[in-house]
């Protein structure tokens, strides 16, 4: 594609992002077609089709493409347990059909989110201005179900579109709503996820040039401060946030030490690129330092040659051209495919710290000389959870963000993750702390013993905490629990994996005859491995 | 402005309306209920127009839509 063309389709993309465009201009351009095909299932008793006819302009930003397959209207969701196999499911319904008081109707609608969500993640809307059923919808707990939240999206009803179609809402909110689910709800639970959002600095994060204008002279508007307090909340939330810049280090630390407005400081970044070197490189550099693959990682510059150098050379990063004032690059953020959060991301308040600690465990290595002298160094705290029902939702963030580290590929859904807990299978959560951070919940192993074999499932470690056979220790811990529910031998599931070697690599050393043998032989070598391993370890069973 | 109906009317229906041909709803296969709130919500859109559910309900052919689209713009 020619440059011209590029910048095209990343103005556009912004445009879509940040503002609601016309219904007949999405129409327009649905008929693009194209992607990666996403098998939705909707079953409802309202019209899903005005929403559904804005959904590809919207997915083509990540490249998907909706196939849709529809119920009958029926209020009961009598069809629920017809539907062919889909990606995601989506629960429609005009909750002022529903005649039942609002618990009632928490209720009946809880068993059938339980239904379909054995099968798939769910989405289930709200209802504008229902105050009472909207709480009771937000305590569901359902493994796998999102609400589609109406209300917080603030969408307007139409009565005159209800007496014509039966369709509530305005035109307008049945942009919103396509929007919403396109780029916020749909990308995560399809497993597209941004990690980190590196940014420029000069006209990115402030108008102007830095190396020319100085720490005072470069400008900090409204949509500067908007586009940082956007930062600010991601970061909150757990992404890490990383500069690549091409600037001197110390007008850098300046600028953020003399202007304050920013609302940003230098800490707030997991990594800190700021160099003459071409960006591609700083991008690599901040691949390798956050561990974390360059498709996970979105580059926002307001410099299309930028973008197109690094398009070209790093496979997958995501890229957002930003806005010299700030308004539309924030703006964008809010709905950049990957970026939405369906849940609470567990280790959201250790992240950034323990990615910054992993530069001081780097200095420790080099200094320790030895790699016993360094792990000792650490004063390594480990603590292992047997079956921890608290755990299976980040059981599932675990299983669906690891790419190095993860032995079996499983992706277990949040329904998945709740039965490996709750289940006659042996699962082992792993959290650790060191002298340097507090890591939190960062390894997952589980089993099921049958017959005198274990069967091991998943075995998988967040890459923030690799290098420290934190997961060899795991493992011996976790045999030793296998061999008290009878097990003699051990088979573990294994899937090849575009990134997954790490994983499949440790296996290999350990079992070098393939992924089984005799348990207790296993068992004896792991404690051979681990001898002089100076972690503490503590069992919660 | 006929035209640019015929047009907007042709991409909700996905059909070719040959130049100075009506289109009427009880014969086009396409004009259902859901596209018929679509047509109408696309011309708001394009004319800066707002129709009432009477009139919305009254429209069965493309010169209708034109004379109420017509007579909205000039009232304006």
């Amino acid at each position: 594609m020619e440059l011209d063309d590029e910048v095209r389709a990343w103005t556009g993309a912004r445009r879509l992002m940040s503002t609601l465009p016309r219904g007949s201009e999405l129409r327009r351009m649905k008929k693009a077609g194209g992607g990666r095909a996403l098998r939705l299932r909707c079953d409802r008793s309202l019209p899903f089709e005005f929403i559904a006819e804005f959904l590809d302009p919207y997915l083509s930003l990540w490249g998907a493409r909706a196939e849709l397959s529809l119920s009958d209207y029926d209020p009961a969701l009598s069809q629920l347990g017809e539907a062919a196999p889909c990606d995601v499911r989506i629960l429609f319904l005009d909750w002022r059909l529903n005649k039942l008081p609002p618990a009632q109707a928490a209720s009946f609608i809880r068993e059938r989110a339980r239904e379909a969500a054995r099968e798939a993640p769910v989405l289930l809307n709200n209802w504008p201005g229902s105050h009472e059923l909207n709480e009771r919808l937000a305590e569901l707990r359902v493994p796998g179900l999102t609400l589609i939240d109406l209300h917080a999206l603030k969408v307007d009803f139409d009565p005159r579109n209800d007496s014509v179609s039966n369709f509530p809402f305005s035109g307008p909110a049945a942009v919103a709503i396509a929007r919403h689910l396109a780029l916020d709800l749909l990308p995560p639970l399809a497993g597209e996820r941004i990690k980190g959002v590196i940014l420029d600095l000069d006209d990115t994060l402030w108008r102007g040039v830095l190396g020319e204008e100085g720490p005072q002279g470069i400008v900090i508007g409204e949509g500067h401060r908007a586009l940082s307090a956007r930062l600010a909340a991601l970061r909150k939330r757990g992404l890490m946030l990383a500069i690549c810049s091409r600037n001197e280090l110390e007008d850098v630390r300046a600028a953020f030490k003399l202007r304050s407005e920013l609302g940003l400081s230098l800490d707030d970044f997991a990594s800190v690129q700021v160099s003459w070197a071409p960006k591609v490189e700083n991008i690599g550099a901040i691949a390798r330092e956050l561990n974390v693959h360059p498709s996970s990682l979105l580059f926002v510059d307001d410099n299309p040659a930028e973008l197109a150098k690094a398009r070209g050379a790093v496979e997958g990063l995501r890229v957002l051209l930003a806005d010299p004032d700030g308004a539309q690059t924030a703006a964008a953020l809010d709905h950049f495919p990957g970026i939405f959060a369906v849940s609470q991301d567990a280790a959201a308040s250790v992240r950034t710290a323990d990615v910054r600690a992993n530069r001081e465990r780097e200095k420790l290595r080099e200094q320790a000389g030895d790699p016993r002298a360094f792990l000792a160094a650490l004063q390594m705290e480990v603590e292992l959870f047997r079956n921890c029902a608290a755990h299976a939702q980040r059981i599932h963030e675990l299983s669906q963000k690891t790419n190095q580290f993860n032995l079996a590929l499983q992706r277990l859904s949040a329904a998945q993750a709740a039965e490996a807990v709750g289940s006659d299978q042996v699962t082992m959560t792993v959290s650790l702390r060191d002298a340097l951070s507090e890591s939190g919940l960062i390894g997952v192993l589980i089993a099921r013993v049958e017959d005198g074999e274990a069967a091991v499932r998943e075995v998988l470690f967040s890459c923030r905490v690799l290098g420290r056979d934190v997961e060899t220790l795991s493992l011996l811990h976790f045999c030793k629990w296998l061999l008290q529910e009878g097990a003699r031998r051990i088979r573990f599931e294994v899937a090849e994996g575009p990134r997954n070697h790490p994983a499949r690599d440790w296996l290999a050393r350990l079992l070098p005859q393939g992924p089984s043998g005799e348990l207790s032989e296993l068992h004896a070598r792991l404690e051979e491995r681990c001898r002089a391993h100076p972690a503490t370890v503590v069992e919660h069973r | 402005m006929i035209d640019k109906l015929r047009a907007l009317v042709g991409e909700v229906l996905e059909m070719d309306i040959p130049p100075d041909a009506d289109v009427q709803r009880a014969s086009t296969a396409a004009w259902d209920s859901l596209n018929h709130l679509r047509l109408v919500m696309t011309v708001e859109e394009e004319f800066g127009v707002r129709l009432d559910p009477d009139q919305v309900a009254s429209i069965g052919s493309l010169s209708d839509l034109e004379r109420l689209i017509s007579s909205q713009t000039q009232a304006a």
